[in-house]
């Protein structure tokens, strides 16, 4: 097939495959944060695979969740180095920092770096962007939406999917259980965007 | 064509057994697989079929042998340590030659062991999945979409060959979510549902005073008999050996080593493959078995030919191995063995590196065959 014949995809791939892992707590909405961007991407037209931790995780301490994107049908969907982390708090940094693949980019929430940013730990990193999204959530929305803020940056950061491909799976995903919740979650990640845009 | 979806393992195989016909679940709740029964309980009846939880693995596996044996497509599933208490009802489903699915989502043993994802089930599963001479069919999913198509099959070729399947899966597979097609659903018509063609000549639905018992049973006292029974289901075997056999290979066409594993660890080799494969000097191949029992030994053998070794990566002690050993026996190619136990999973990293360790080796000494546990060669 010539290229102008290939199916063109909404969707710009940093690299192929595109490894993300999503780490924080029990609570924070890593599982369903992971799930949001595995359908985005599933609408954006591209394979993937979707890996939660299962087992004592889910019933507290640190939760985590592996999401590989690609053109092509996923080989692995257990990584080992991530492309992209995103990271809700200091415990899930500490546990799984040293996934980060060499230049890979991080987005996290204020409470994984409570002392700031120490360069010399971050030495592979490419890209670090540290925003107080659990906070800003709390401020504005009153609810523990730090997740979505965060994936609303990341449509600013990394063109994976568009912010309506995101809005539409939202919509899928909430519309039955609350529209409060729905309308709240967008709120949330256009919030995330706005302060990305600003960063 | 319907839309591609995106379901976890365990889910996925569940709606795809409901759209294969699957009207009875039978089941008790254990780690990684209970997604199967929640959804089964959402979903079945819907379907016009029945979810029950059992009191006990024991009583679920029964209560599958009863509604096998009205013609009914039923199934249980569940994780290792449930799998053993569901034993004794298998043999006797065999015994009744019934048809039905037990699906073993399996996590690390032995004992109650713990919840990650494991192979240490595989001789259960095709040697000794309970007492006496029998086999069961044994389907070994790699990916979401074969959890479900593999369902459809599985019911398909029990009510064939009248005989037990099944799915064996590990915690990964139940877990893990990935985009696929679901089977069709039959277009069933009112008329179909009342067909009575289309009742298996065997299955035990009431005579109406209008025929002639049937007589579905797994006790025979007379050693003639018993023997003459056992005898005619060892001979269907072998036409099953014959005839349902089923792998996948990706690579060359004469790789250096041949890569020989099942279930998710495939796909883990599989990215380390491909990526050993961009590189120069070592080619490599992916063979995998979609059926361990029958394993596809003849084909496995006409494959590893031309091969200069054999890798065999699982997550297990080499229960698997045996029967690669077995089925290239004849040729003889060296064979190396790497075991993940525990609950423990390769990295694709490690993968790559358990790919040109054992070339190394071959390259040292082209007879070595050489085990590794985790990262230590023995």
């Amino acid at each position: 097939m010539s290229k102008d014949l290939m199916p063109q995809l909404k969707t710009l791939l940093p690299c192929d495959p595109y490894r993300i892992f999503i780490c924080g707590s029990g609570g924070d909405g890593v599982l369903f944060t992971g799930k949001l961007l595995a359908q985005a991407a599933l609408r954006a037209g591209l394979e993937l695979s979707w890996l939660p931790s299962y087992g004592p995780e889910m019933r507290g301490g640190t939760a985590n969740c592996s999401v590989v994107l690609s053109r092509q049908a996923v080989a692995s969907p257990i990584i080992d180095q991530a492309d992209l982390m995103l990271i809700f708090n200091q415990a899930a940094w500490l546990k799984y920092g040293a996934r980060l693949a060499p230049g890979g980019l991080i987005l996290a929430d204020q409470s994984a770096f409570p002392d700031g940013v120490d360069e010399g730990d971050l030495k592979g990193a490419g890209q670090v962007h540290v925003l107080a999204a659990k906070q800003e959530a709390a401020a504005h929305l009153g609810r523990n939406l730090g997740n979505m803020l965060l994936l609303g940056a990341l449509t600013e950061l990394v063109p994976l999917f568009s912010a309506a491909d995101l809005a539409w799976c939202l919509q899928q995903s909430l519309t039955a259980k609350s529209t409060a919740l729905l309308a709240q979650n967008q709120q949330a990640i256009k919030l995330g965007q706005r302060l990305m845009a600003g960063d | 064509m319907e839309e591609r979806v995106l379901m976890k393992g365990n889910e996925a195989l569940a709606e795809a057994a409901i759209r294969a016909g699957c009207r009875c679940y039978f089941g008790y709740p254990i780690t990684p697989q209970t997604e199967i029964a929640a959804y089964m309980a959402r979903h079945m009846p819907k379907a016009g079929g029945s979810f029950v939880q059992a009191e006990s693995e024991v009583a679920a596996a029964n209560m599958v042998l009863g509604a096998a044996a009205t013609g009914t497509r039923a199934m249980t599933s569940s994780s290792s340590p449930g799998i053993s208490l569901k034993s004794e009802a298998l043999s006797y489903i065999a015994a009744s030659d019934l048809p039905a699915l037990i699906v073993n989502v399996m996590r690390a043993g032995p004992g109650l062991g713990g919840i990650q994802p494991s192979q240490g089930d595989y001789w259960q599963a095709t040697r000794a999945a309970g007492h006496g001479d029998f086999h069961q069919l044994v389907l070994a999913p790699a990916s979401v979409q074969e959890m479900a198509d593999f369902a459809v099959l599985a019911f398909t070729l029990a009510f064939k060959w009248r005989m037990p399947a099944m799915i064996l899966a590990d915690g990964t597979l139940g877990q893990m979510m990935e985009p696929l097609y679901l089977p069709k659903r039959p277009d069933r018509t009112p008329a179909d549902r009342t067909n009575q063609a289309a009742e298996p000549d065997w299955a035990l639905t009431g005579t109406l005073n209008r025929r002639s018992h049937r007589i579905i049973n797994s006790l025979v006292l007379n050693p003639a008999a018993l023997e003459a029974s056992v005898f005619e289901r060892f001979a269907r075997y072998r036409q099953v050996q014959a005839q349902e056999a089923r792998w996948r290979y990706e690579g060359p066409e004469d790789p250096d080593v041949l890569v020989v594993c099942y279930g998710s660890v495939s796909r883990i080799y599989k990215q380390a493959i491909q990526a050993v494969n961009q590189e120069q000097g070592l080619r490599a191949g992916l063979f995998r078995p979609q059926t361990l029992w029958p394993f596809p030994a003849a084909e496995l053998a006409a494959k590893a030919k031309h091969c200069k070794k054999i890798l065999v990566p699982e997550l297990s002690m080499g229960q698997f191995c045996d029967d690669v050993k077995l089925a290239t026996a004849k040729l003889p190619k060296p064979v190396a063995l790497a075991c993940r136990a525990g609950g423990q999973v390769p990295t694709p990293a490690e993968a790559l590196q358990r790919l040109k360790q054992t070339w190394a080796c071959w390259l040292q000494d082209q007879e070595q065959e050489e085990v590794y546990y985790g990262d230590r060669q023995l």
